[in-house]
């Protein structure tokens, strides 16, 4: 069959979502008032970043801890082009991985450097945009 | 009791395959393992498909087992699907050897294919955006995926993170990967991209993100494979040479949150390649297998894999690079195929397709990217999942 006896049809689909957090929903509602939700086991004693309300390692509940918003930075990967919802801070943006202070795990998000150094160690402080849907919707920059 | 691999049915890696549906990439290459083994499809008493997850996206179909089944001719049959990412290929074969041990087959096909170039983007007029923007559905979508715009850049972190952590790679070193994996595949006839670079050249090619440049990365690729797994007795009458399964690994760790202690590594490929490495009696893999094929989506990510693999320790896998080790004319070749790099890829089809070419290594049928087969043994790992948190090794060997 020759490329041009080829039969191909457009086809869209469109999902449009209405998402729950379920019981992670605290944290969202601790982005939207400029928080940041943790929770610790009352179990093990375990700090779960971002939260869960039961604890993966114990199974025992979880009660939600706000956590200062700081941040380490461990590792990152620097785009080359600042997602669209950030531009307008007109600085270098990296993907990361952070560990927000006293949590016991480790966090992806966004982090903005207005120097561009994005090296391992350097301290963070979190910022929240106005609206929150995900958690893009904050981001870490330099104190 | 062992199982065997008595037939293997492989095709070209393409960008994509317009002329052929999923389901008849699935045909063909059912009927060329069945054709390599030497035996016909009433002989198969199950099948094991190895499709992506994210078929879903890529050619709108939750359940696409269901419709190949009888499109392949297996109608009648029992069928399992696995899904594992980018694992899902080497699991479907773990799955086979399992129901083969387990006495409920004594013959079974493992087969998958994968397209993902159907999608269509109408803001690029591409399709390769479209695909891109498909396959982040792998990652967590809650706590990854918002913060991950770009796909080379899950992986990435894992190379970064290792830098950071171990000093090494350096960029040249993984530039390395790329020549010498682009050049093995020139000799491959089922390879998607080979060809002869420099250092320079990828050095020099455009930055995708972080210390990822574009001949870092793996291909997207449109391709299928099948494999024909056989008991041990069953084995015996189909052909003279089977490949045995002399082992095979598994392991999942956390993904979008990893632990502190895992950082820059990757802890899954450790602990599965390990496990098949215990199940197989492999105490030294330097010393013990004649090459290994293993999954480099990146360049960074196949030096990383050296160290889990058990080839080195960990941040020296950059060292074997400079030292010619992994070359296909070094002490223990890696990816003699190829690889991701220089072949193709896509999430499903991908690890029994290179568990075919192991196969063929170890017949002595690999042709152009033969390397001497002096032990016997050989093995595919792969890895995949969100932020590289899934491995199956499987060790492979001759009579």
């Amino acid at each position: 069959m020759s490329m041009n006896d080829l039969f191909e049809a457009e086809i869209i689909d469109t999902y449009h979502y209405r998402l729950s957090y379920g019981g992670q929903s605290p944290f969202f509602n601790g982005l939207a008032a400029g928080k940041l939700v943790a929770s610790k086991c009352t179990g093990c004693g375990f700090v779960w970043m971002p939260m869960r309300p039961i604890c993966s390692n114990c199974y025992e509940k979880a009660e939600p801890l706000m956590l200062a918003n700081r941040a380490e930075l461990l590792t990152s990967i620097v785009l080359p082009n600042a997602p669209a919802h950030l531009a307008h801070l007109d600085a270098p943006v990296a993907s990361a991985l952070v560990r927000i202070d006293d949590a016991d795990t480790c966090m992806k998000v966004f982090v903005v450097m207005p120097d561009g150094d994005f090296r391992k160690g350097r301290q963070l402080v979190a910022r929240f945009l106005p609206e929150v849907q995900t958690i893009a919707d904050f981001y870490f920059t330099a104190p | 009791m062992r199982v065997g691999i008595v037939g293997v049915g492989l095709i070209p890696w393409r960008t994509r395959y317009a002329n052929k549906t999923y389901s008849e990439l699935a045909l063909d290459v059912t009927k060329a393992a069945l054709r390599d083994a030497g035996i016909g499809r009433d002989d198969v008493d199950h099948v094991v498909w190895g499709l992506s997850d994210l078929m879903v996206a890529w050619v709108r179909q939750c359940c696409p087992s269901t419709t190949m089944q009888d499109y392949i001719g297996m109608a009648g049959k029992s069928s399992v699907h696995v899904t594992a990412g980018a694992v899902t290929g080497a699991m479907a074969v773990r799955q086979g050897m399992i129901e083969i041990m387990s006495g409920m087959s004594d013959v079974t096909l493992v087969v998958g294919s994968g397209k993902g170039m159907d999608l269509w983007d109408p803001d690029t007029q591409k399709r390769s955006s479209a695909f891109l923007k498909a396959i982040m559905l792998d990652l967590d979508t809650n706590w990854e995926m918002p913060v991950e715009p770009l796909a080379a850049a899950n992986f990435g972190f894992v190379v970064q993170a290792h830098m950071d952590r171990f000093g090494a790679p350096t960029e040249e070193q993984m530039a390395k990967v790329s020549v010498k994996n682009h050049g093995n595949a020139l000799t491959n006839p089922l390879a998607q991209s080979g060809m002869k670079l420099t250092v320079d050249d990828v050095m020099n090619s455009r930055r995708v993100a972080g210390p990822i440049k574009m001949f870092d990365c793996c291909l997207y690729s449109e391709g299928a494979a099948a494999l024909i797994l056989a008991s041990e007795d069953r084995a015996k009458e189909i052909c003279k040479n089977p490949i045995w399964i002399d082992g095979a690994g598994a392991a999942n760790e956390r993904s979008y949150m990893p632990e502190f202690s895992n950082l820059g590594r990757m802890v899954c490929q450790q602990k599965s390649s390990h496990r098949a490495y215990a199940m197989a009696g492999i105490r030294d893999p330097r010393k013990e297998l004649d090459f290994i094929e293993t999954h480099d989506l990146l360049t960074g990510v196949e030096l990383i894999s050296y160290a889990e693999l058990g080839l080195c320790d960990p941040g020296e896998g950059g060292r074997l690079i400079d030292e010619g080790v992994t070359e296909k004319t070094g002490e223990i070749p890696v990816n003699p195929s190829g690889g991701m790099i220089g072949c193709g890829h896509v999430a499903g089809c991908s690890g029994i397709s290179r568990i075919g070419e192991v196969v063929q290594q170890l017949r002595g049928q690999a042709g152009g990217t033969q390397v001497p087969i002096n032990k016997g043994r050989a093995i595919f790992s792969a890895i995949g999942g969100p932020a590289i948190s899934q491995s199956c090794t499987i060790v492979l060997g001759a009579e």
